[in-house]
């Protein structure tokens, strides 16, 4: 498999005030930004436990980025 | 940030690159930015390949050590050596990045390492069922008999603690709707009093 045909699984925990709101304004003024990332929203980035982090690698993503 | 330092630490002793965990900051009105620190993830991730391919582990082998730090992870020694940690830092007052991943990587390595290992001597199925299945192995070995006598005393006890909470919170319920009727009453015959007068 070539590296420009494979697509990571990112996996994103997103703070409902913050990136989540960055990520929509992104949308609305659109902004190009890779497909790759699977959204969590969460209502702070305080609640992401290390564990939430573990679990999504056990469950197969390839990257796992959180925003605040 | 603290959170951050620790998953670091467990993806290192577990053998995967760090790197494939991000914490970053923007608000909500930096999409521009939320676009380019996306981006630059993304292909951060891209380089590096499907998980297990850039560090050279298989893909079995690959779950059971992801298992195991979740386990080590979610394990009660690693949290609390955490939430120590946490508290020191809240102490000193000292909030650099470099600061706060030196006293966790000081302070926690030894408990992430001993969660670790201590989940490869019980071996796989205990570190992917998590404590359930080792119960289960002793009372097996104990004998039927000692387990029946052992879980009846456990089932009572929490039973009868919910009684006797139940029992005060039913008598504090119980006094108010009295007080209530009384005083629905007292106001009805006065106004009897008060038409026969």
């Amino acid at each position: 498999m070539s590296k420009e045909e494979y697509n990571p699984k990112i996996l994103g925990f997103l703070c409902n005030w913050c990136c989540y709101a960055a990520a929509d304004a992104a949308g609305v003024s659109r902004y190009q930004y890779p497909p790759n990332l699977r959204t969590i929203r969460v209502m702070c980035t305080g609640r992401v436990d290390p564990a939430f982090v573990l679990r999504g690698f056990v469950e197969g993503a390839d990257g796992i980025f959180t925003g605040g | 940030m603290g959170m951050n330092a620790l998953v670091f630490n467990v993806l290192k002793e577990i053998g995967i690159n760090p790197d494939r965990f991000s914490l970053q900051w923007a608000s909500a009105a930096e999409a521009p930015r939320f676009v380019k620190l996306i981006t630059e993830f993304t292909g951060k991730v891209k380089e590096l390949g499907p998980l297990g391919e850039s560090e050279g582990i298989g893909a079995d082998e690959l779950q059971t050590k992801l298992e195991k730090g979740l386990a080590a992870v979610s394990s009660r020694k690693v949290r609390m050596v955490f939430g120590n940690t946490a508290k020191t830092i809240r102490k000193e007052g000292i909030f650099t990045p470099e600061y706060i991943n030196g006293i966790i990587e000081e302070k926690l390595n030894k408990a992430i390492v001993g969660a670790l290992s201590a989940e490869v001597e019980e071996g796989k199925p205990a570190a992917s069922e998590k404590k359930g299945p080792p119960a289960k192995q002793d009372a097996e070995t104990k004998g039927a008999q000692k387990t029946a006598t052992k879980t009846k005393p456990a089932s009572k006890k929490p039973a009868g603690k919910a009684r006797k909470k139940a029992e005060p919170a039913a008598k504090k319920k119980a006094p108010t709707p009295k007080k209530k009727t009384a005083a629905k009453k007292s106001p009805a015959k006065k106004k009897t009093t008060a038409k026969k007068k």
